[in-house]
């Protein structure tokens, strides 16, 4: 008797109370996680500045002056507040041009991940759902993809469509599927495999209803942690690309492209090189904690 | 009376957090002696093997000591240094632990983890250590000791797993043997085995033994004197028979009364109602009283002491003077 | 043995996608012809070429040609050094081994003391300072920390040569930079893994035998919680291996990754696509000495075989 209103009780209070307590449950566990804030804040930082690059940029990233070549930050002998971080070989403020960057650092980041995380969720969700030769084939491919090192294939199909903004957020997509496609694949076997699944599809639901009520709802939360967390490493991989040459070109500017130009002039002027390279590693440090932080909070057992 | 082997006073162990301070065990207190084994009973959470690993020092963090004596032979093992405490891990206190499975590492050989306290605790090289390997091997029944000894954890089955683990704590002849669940984990004929093992080696070395146990068949089998814990303390303490025959404390009743006739596990309670407190919800007065059936309001108020109440026979109560209040009670409560 | 073959026999297939894929991303990079001939050579001159080397036959004949060229270790010649291309790669291949070891040896000396130490002493200022510099190491390019490196040590105090190759000295740099890339990861993975093996009840067995806390760190807890870092670890050795790239780039060290990456950007295809098959068969070749690694390591696989 008494369990027993005890168990209404709860049932009465139980989904209001809990609505309730999600959101600030969220708050507090991000306030308790000091990374997981520090990460939220740079994130929102780089993103108000990509967004605001054209206002935020005291001068235009091509805008070159001869007089004002190579000058230092502004703390020390020679610099100016006129050029916060310095000028490159050409006199182009490299504050300007790390804030424009920005832009297609982040656009290149986050467009890649969403052109991978699709390829990855289809032929993750094929390979899992249909099984059998198709399912070889797939994985197979995914091992010759994990066989190459990711930055050697962008280079060569670089190499050979040449480097402009589409296609290297394109490359990027395609070399770094793998990721992707094999969680979503080990999930979909697993799900596929448990009897509420079995049932709907005894009962004639069709694939696609139980991929979309089933299996899309099951990998969400990996995904968007693994999609985090990968936002950093194309990040990473573009500069790289930019920083071979064969990522970003003149006059558009990005942080790898930055760095690179900024390697012959390291003997004189070290700013040119070391700023772009702390933009990249501050952003991508709030990236990591941002998504180890939603790991935490998503999904704690794909933690590592 | 000779000083008991094992004397353990007021012992009490602390975790501290952020969230707070839980002492999961405050306030135990009782004896082993040569020879005898001493069951330690209780359902899961009420710190019987905190206390069982506080005696090798192997609470873990941030759990604590920080009060009360644990006096093996005279000797308060609470205030060694960690070197001195390892010296006798092993040597002249061991364990049995709950898990055959997983206990031993599943890396080394038999041979290798067995000769490793060997080597360590006596000085024989590495040919005698192999003999006593195979000798503590083939005592413990296990047969061809020469084959296992080079062979893996997950080559065994439980039972020999189990054996394994006993022929290793007892293969440097320890006075203290703590055995925690040993037999939980095995089926019952291989427990029947196990016990029967554990009886005839404690006969033969007069090992002093703890048995850590939520199943009063064990108890009933291989006891001499048995301890009930509740809530990190000790309820009744008193001759395994007595225990049985004559028991007073309302929780060992509701204990005794939920046993099912072959296996007697305890860990879910019919008779009793509710569930263990956790110790960070640790009722005020006697823990006991919110699942007690004849707690009063003295009981919400007031703690209780471990009293003497018969010869040798300790209870933590206010009522149940030989038992007549409850006995009373439960003719009103069936009229 | 019989899992020696079964898993060979699932990397033919990987060499033949590999082999798939390189082919047509080779045949897009537009007509070899003109790369071959002068802009003044005439059509009929064109079209003698193409026909002698085949590229009038349909697609899956030139595929044929090509596989069986390329099981005879022929890829071509390189027109920008007039040598077989295979030969090229190979001969750079030695420096590539160099760094690498080195730069793994260095990854082990810096991840193992301090993945340890930071899971026994989880929580504390030190622990936070090894995971802390950890997280850094992954979030830093790795060539821009090269740079940093060359800028601190070598510009700045002269310490080490800025580039190139000979000495040892020339080695120490492109090391770090590598070495401190692995080192940020395998650090991760030691700490997680060992914190998982510290909790388990066969260390609470090791401890209650009354061995030293060193043995029951490092012989009983290591060994066990290295079994995850090895297979992890060969599964980045394409990553390692593309770390290479651009480290040998930044330095010029003249190994495979260098000559890659200038082969690339000449588009000399015959280099790339030899140094591609040889990359894709060193990670195989890796994955599979993880595998037998693993199995030294872990008594409990054989068995279940």
């Amino acid at each position: 008797m008494n369990a027993n209103t005890q168990v209404e009780q709860n049932m009465d209070v139980k989904p209001h109370h809990k609505e309730q307590s999600r959101v600030s449950k969220v708050f507090k566990q991000l306030w308790k996680s000091k990374t997981g804030t520090v990460g939220l804040v740079i994130v929102l930082c780089v993103i108000l500045m990509a967004v605001f690059a054209d206002i935020i940029a005291p001068y235009d990233h091509t805008e070159t002056n001869v007089s004002a070549r190579l000058l230092p930050p502004f703390w020390m002998e020679g610099g100016s507040f006129n050029y916060i971080l310095g000028t490159d070989n050409l006199g182009r403020d490299v504050l300007s041009r790390i804030i424009i960057g920005s832009k297609v650092s982040l656009l290149v980041g986050i467009a890649s991940v969403i052109v991978a995380g699709a390829i990855g969720l289809f032929l993750g969700l094929v390979s899992g759902y249909y099984g059998k030769w198709i399912d070889q084939v797939i994985m197979r491919l995914v091992d010759s993809f994990l066989a190459i090192p990711n930055i050697l294939f962008m280079l060569i199909i670089l190499a050979v469509i040449g480097p402009s903004l589409t296609s290297i957020i394109i490359v990027l997509g395609v070399t770094t599927w793998v990721i992707y496609a094999r969680m979503v694949r080990s999930e979909t076997l697993s799900i596929k495999e448990r009897d509420y699944v079995k049932s709907a599809r005894a009962i004639g639901a069709s694939d696609y209803r139980i991929i979309k009520k089933y299996i899309l709802p099951n990998v969400v939360s990996s995904f968007i942690v693994i999609a985090t967390l990968n936002v950093a490493t194309t990040i990473i991989l573009e500069s790289s690309l930019s920083f071979l040459g064969l990522g970003i070109q003149s006059p558009d500017v990005s942080w790898g492209l930055m760095l690179s130009d900024g390697r012959d002039y390291l003997a004189t002027s070290w700013w040119v090189a070391t700023f772009p390279g702390l933009a990249i590693t501050i952003t991508v440090l709030g990236i990591i904690f941002l998504g180890d932080w939603l790991r935490d909070m998503l999904d704690p057992k794909t933690k590592s | 009376m000779t000083e008991p082997l094992l004397d353990i006073k007021n012992l009490r162990i602390r975790f501290r957090s952020d969230e707070g301070t839980v002492k999961p065990v405050n306030g135990v207190s009782f004896q082993v002696n040569e020879g005898e084994t001493v069951a330690v009973v209780g359902e899961s959470g009420c710190g019987k093997s905190l206390t069982s690993l506080s005696i090798l020092g192997l609470v873990p963090s941030p759990g604590e000591v920080f009060e009360g004596e644990i006096r093996l032979q005279g000797k308060d093992l609470t205030k060694l240094k960690k070197n001195q405490m390892r010296k006798l891990r092993g040597n002249e206190i061991s364990m049995i632990f709950q898990e055959p499975m997983t206990s031993l590492n599943p890396v080394f050989t038999i041979g290798n983890q067995m000769t490793e306290v060997i080597k360590l605790h006596q000085q024989l090289d590495k040919k005698e250590s192999i003999n006593k390997v195979v000798e503590m091997l083939d005592l413990v029944g296990i047969p061809e000791p020469e084959r296992v000894v080079r062979q893996f954890p997950h080559q065994l089955s439980g039972g020999m797993r189990q054996r394994v683990m006993i022929a290793m704590a007892l293969s440097c002849n320890p006075k203290l043997l703590i055995a925690d669940e040993p037999t939980t984990a095995l089926d019952v004929t291989i427990q029947a085995q196990i016990l029967n093992l554990m009886k005839k080696l404690k006969d033969e070395l007069n090992t002093g033994v703890i048995l850590i146990t939520h199943d009063l068949g064990v108890v009933a089998e291989v006891a001499d004197r048995v301890v009930v814990m509740y809530g990190g303390e000790v309820v009744e303490e008193a001759h395994v028979n007595e225990i049985f025959d004559n028991p007073v404390h309302p929780y060992t009743r509701g204990l005794l009364s939920s046993v099912p006739k072959m296996t007697g596990s305890v860990e879910e309670l019919g008779a009793i109602q509710g569930s263990v407190p956790t110790p960070s919800q640790m009722p005020k007065g006697c823990k006991f009283h919110p699942r007690c059936p004849i707690a009063t309001d003295l009981c919400k108020d007031e703690h209780p002491n471990l009293e003497e109440t018969l010869p040798n026979h300790f209870k933590r109560c206010f009522h149940m003077e030989g038992g007549s209040i409850y006995e009373q009670h439960k003719r009103e409560t069936t009229t | 043995m019989r899992y020696f073959l079964s898993s060979i026999l699932k990397v033919i297939p990987v060499l033949l996608m590999i082999s798939f894929i390189v082919f047509f991303l080779v045949r897009l990079t537009g007509d070899p012809v003109s790369l071959m001939l002068p802009e003044t050579a005439t059509d009929q001159q064109r079209e003698d070429l193409r026909q002698s080397l085949g590229l009038n036959d349909p697609i899956y004949i030139q595929y044929f040609t090509y596989m069986a060229d390329v099981i005879q270790g022929d890829f071509g010649e390189s027109f920008r050094y007039n040598q077989p291309a295979i030969d090229i790669v190979l001969e750079r291949l030695p420096a590539s081994f160099t760094l690498a070891i080195s730069s793994m040896i260095i990854a082990t000396i810096i991840a193992v003391p301090a993945g340890i130490y930071s899971a026994i002493k989880r929580n504390t200022f030190a622990d936070l300072i090894i995971t802390g510099s950890s997280v850094l190491g992954k979030a830093m390019p790795n060539f821009w920390l090269g740079i940093m490196l060359i800028l601190i040590l070598a510009v700045q105090f002269s310490i080490f040569p800025v580039s190139g190759s000979g000495t040892i000295a020339h080695l120490v740099l492109p090391s770090i930079t590598l070495g401190t890339a692995i080192a940020a990861e395998m650090t991760r993975l030691i700490r997680s893994s060992m914190l998982e093996v510290l909790g388990s009840e066969y260390i609470r067995t090791a401890r209650s035998k009354g061995l030293r806390e060193t043995i029951v760190v490092n012989k009983h807890a290591l060994r066990n919680a290295l079994i995850p870092v090895v297979t992890i670890m060969a599964l980045q050795t394409a990553t390692l291996i593309g770390g290479t790239l651009i480290t040998e780039t930044v330095f010029s060290w003249p190994g495979m990754g260098q000559l890659l990456v200038q082969a690339v950007n000449a588009r000399d295809m015959a280099v790339v696509q030899a140094a591609t098959f040889i990359i894709a068969i060193l990670v195989i070749l890796s994955n599979l000495t993880a595998d037998l690694t693993y199995r030294f390591l872990d008594p409990r696989i054989k068995y279940e075989d």
